[in-house]
């Protein structure tokens, strides 16, 4: 088999939840990624191997999210029925703070947490998938996390 | 990892649980021997996406892919890329702004305006439909007259100028150029004309010597203070309906001009309720202050007293003037006084709040009409801004944006005191969405604002907790 069907074949949830919360819809997001294997597959001979083949679908996943989520974004439907209304219980409440909080986040941030978080990728893979240095990703993590912990305490106090 | 981490990634598996998907290998080769897709019969959300797919996709797709190359190979500021990625593709064909109810609650009044890729340079229009959405009529266009065009941001909160009554309307004409700045940027000579709203019984109001702007009537709707520009200062003056009685009441701001933006108006000169005084912004003690004076011209009063100079530039339409509450006691204002100037907690320039400092987090405060009990109601490393006080005085409508800037913003509310600060507008599926220029309805029971989370800018309608969310606009390309 070949290592892209099988890294396919294994990780299909991974590269779906994080293309899902990149374009914020799961049908679009899994249609990002059977695009971006396909990306792979066609531009399979330009890998050269000087990084994991992972990272390297990775980033075609995540440039096909984004491009898509552009793409449709004029479309998006509000959900009427349901998630519109500010939700009062305790869990709710941490997780529309989250959610927010996500919302509110910066895209790198965001697209970093989401390959940390979703993916569950190392700095490194990270960073291959970014196109940035490993500082970087460390850094921004670590921004992502305070401004995280300073929504908290706000919604604490 | 800290248990915030350990909480963040449980609440990640609730808001983004794992998804049942099933692999499709074969799709995959499909797609990439080039075979053409029919998406619109794989996704029931594409049909829409078709009709409006020519127009947009020229101006954002284009921008998209050049901006995504860029912005995920750069290691440049995270605002510089967030502005790359959401800032000139989500630009649309038209905006609306500055959504106002009428008196009786049974119409709406809003504004369009026209962008491209870069900017909404485009005529501004006036717009009118019933409290439904339905019978939308360009009144710009009924009235005969021209839109004004000029730089603007998409959130741009062009005025209306609609007297309490919505029996007049003022506006402004614009004739010649008085001056041309190095990047090419022009400012036009302007004057404040009034109408009835039907149309009839124009005439001008003020003759400027170089620009008058940002008129505002008075509750009774006999007067209107409005600002001129003359030799880089701007002045609040105060004339009659009939043009009569033009009055100087004080000194408002030096003009520091900006290319791109209209800065020498941002006086937003505000009647307080029962019409006796007026509040402004000014720059006239050196600082960025606001500023009351009686509409006679005495008992002119700095209210804020800022220490540092760093204050924020005043934009033009940013909502963030000074508003009275209901029964006339106190103002509510945006500063980023904070962050700002030797003495407060965050330190002078060079400290070690430099970059916060840079990034302008604005913050919602509320001080006495007599200068009394100035205090902070919003604090978090995001803008707040374009405070609006309930009817009743009890709440304040807010907005609060992810950044330093007026985008991916969403509506808030809260307590008068600043308690209870509630996100009207939460969103999963728009996270990116800027929602913005929240408006009370006149009983208080519903607001309308204005997102983008459509793509274009429209006007929605929800009630006051929130819920019942509506779209009443359906503005179609550019006008």
């Amino acid at each position: 088999m070949d290592e892209l069907e099988s890294l396919y074949r294994a990780d299909l949830p991974r590269f779906v939840r994080a293309a899902a919360a990149i374009v914020e819809d799961e049908a679009i997001g899994r249609d990002a990624v059977q695009e971006a294997f396909a990306k792979a597959v066609r531009k399979r001979a330009s890998f050269k191997g000087e990084a994991a083949l992972e990272a390297w679908v990775w980033r075609i996943v995540i440039n096909e999210a984004l491009a898509l989520r552009r793409r449709h974004a004029p479309e998006y439907q509000w959900p009427t029925s349901n998630g519109s209304a500010p939700s009062t219980d305790y869990q709710g409440e941490r997780e529309g703070m989250v959610r927010a909080w996500v919302a509110s986040l910066p895209e790198r941030q965001r697209l970093v947490v989401f390959l940390r978080y979703f993916a569950d990728l190392d700095y490194r893979s990270i960073a291959t998938a970014l196109d940035v240095e490993v500082g970087t990703v460390s850094a921004t993590l670590a921004t992502a996390h305070a401004a995280l912990r300073r929504a908290y305490e706000e919604a604490l106090r | 990892m800290t248990d915030v981490d350990f909480e963040v990634v449980d609440s990640f598996e609730r808001i983004y649980p794992a998804p049942a998907v099933k692999a499709d290998w074969d799709d995959v080769l499909k797609r990439a021997g080039g075979r053409p897709r029919d998406r619109g019969s794989r996704f029931g959300w594409e049909q829409g996406a078709r009709r409006s797919q020519g127009r947009h996709r020229r101006h954002v797709v284009v921008v998209v892919a050049t901006a995504l190359v860029v912005a995920v190979a750069s290691a440049s500021a995270f605002g510089t890329v967030r502005d790359l990625l959401f800032g000139e593709s989500r630009s649309a064909p038209i905006w609306a702004g500055a959504p106002t109810w009428s008196p009786d609650g049974r119409r709406i009044a809003f504004v369009t305006v026209s962008c491209d890729a870069q900017a909404c340079n485009g005529p501004r229009e006036v717009h009118v439909m019933n409290a439904d959405g339905g019978g939308q009529r360009n009144l710009t266009r009924e009235w005969g007259l021209k839109g004004p065009r000029g730089p603007a941001p998409p959130e741009a909160d062009e005025p209306t100028f609609w007297s309490p009554d919505w029996r007049r309307i003022a506006f402004l004409r614009e004739r010649g150029v008085f001056h041309t700045f190095a990047d090419g940027f022009q400012l036009r000579y302007a004057d404040v004309y009034v109408m009835n709203s039907d149309g009839s019984g124009r005439r001008r109001l003020t003759r400027s010597p170089e620009m008058d702007g940002d008129p505002a009537w008075s509750p009774d709707g006999r007067r209107l203070a409005f600002v001129r520009v003359r030799g880089g200062r701007s002045d609040i003056y105060v004339v009659n309906r009939d043009g009569s009685g033009l009055r100087r009441l004080a000194h408002a701001i030096a003009f520091r001009p900006m290319p791109g933006s209209s800065s020498g108006f941002a006086a937003n000169p505000a009647w307080s309720p029962e019409g006796q005084r007026i509040a402004f912004m000014s720059n006239r003690d050196g600082k960025d202050d606001i500023f009351v004076v009686n509409a006679d011209g005495s008992g002119l009063r700095n209210l804020t007293r800022s220490r540092g100079n760093y204050y924020k530039p005043m934009y033009w339409g940013s909502g963030d003037g000074p508003m009275w509450s209901p029964d006339g006691r106190k103002i509510v204002f945006t500063s980023d006084r904070l962050y700002h100037g030797p003495g407060t907690r965050d330190g002078g320039p060079g400290g070690a709040n430099e970059a916060r400092r840079r990034a302008r987090f604005d913050e919602i405060y509320v001080v006495g009409a007599d200068g009394s009990g100035l205090r902070r109601l919003t604090r978090n490393s995001r803008s707040d801004g374009s405070p609006v006080w309930s009817p009743d005085g009890r709440k304040v409508l807010f907005t609060r944006s992810s950044g330093s800037v007026y985008s991916d913003s969403d509506v808030y509310v809260m307590n008068a005191d600043g308690r209870g600060q509630r996100n009207l507008t939460p969103s999963l599926t728009h996270p990116f969405a800027t929602d913005t220029m929240p408006a009370w309805s006149p009983d208080g029971r519903k607001i309308l604002f204005v997102s983008n989370r459509d793509g274009k800018g429209e006007v929605y309608v929800m009630k006051s907790n929130g819920s019942g969310l509506r779209k009443l606009t359906q503005l179609k390309g550019e006008n």
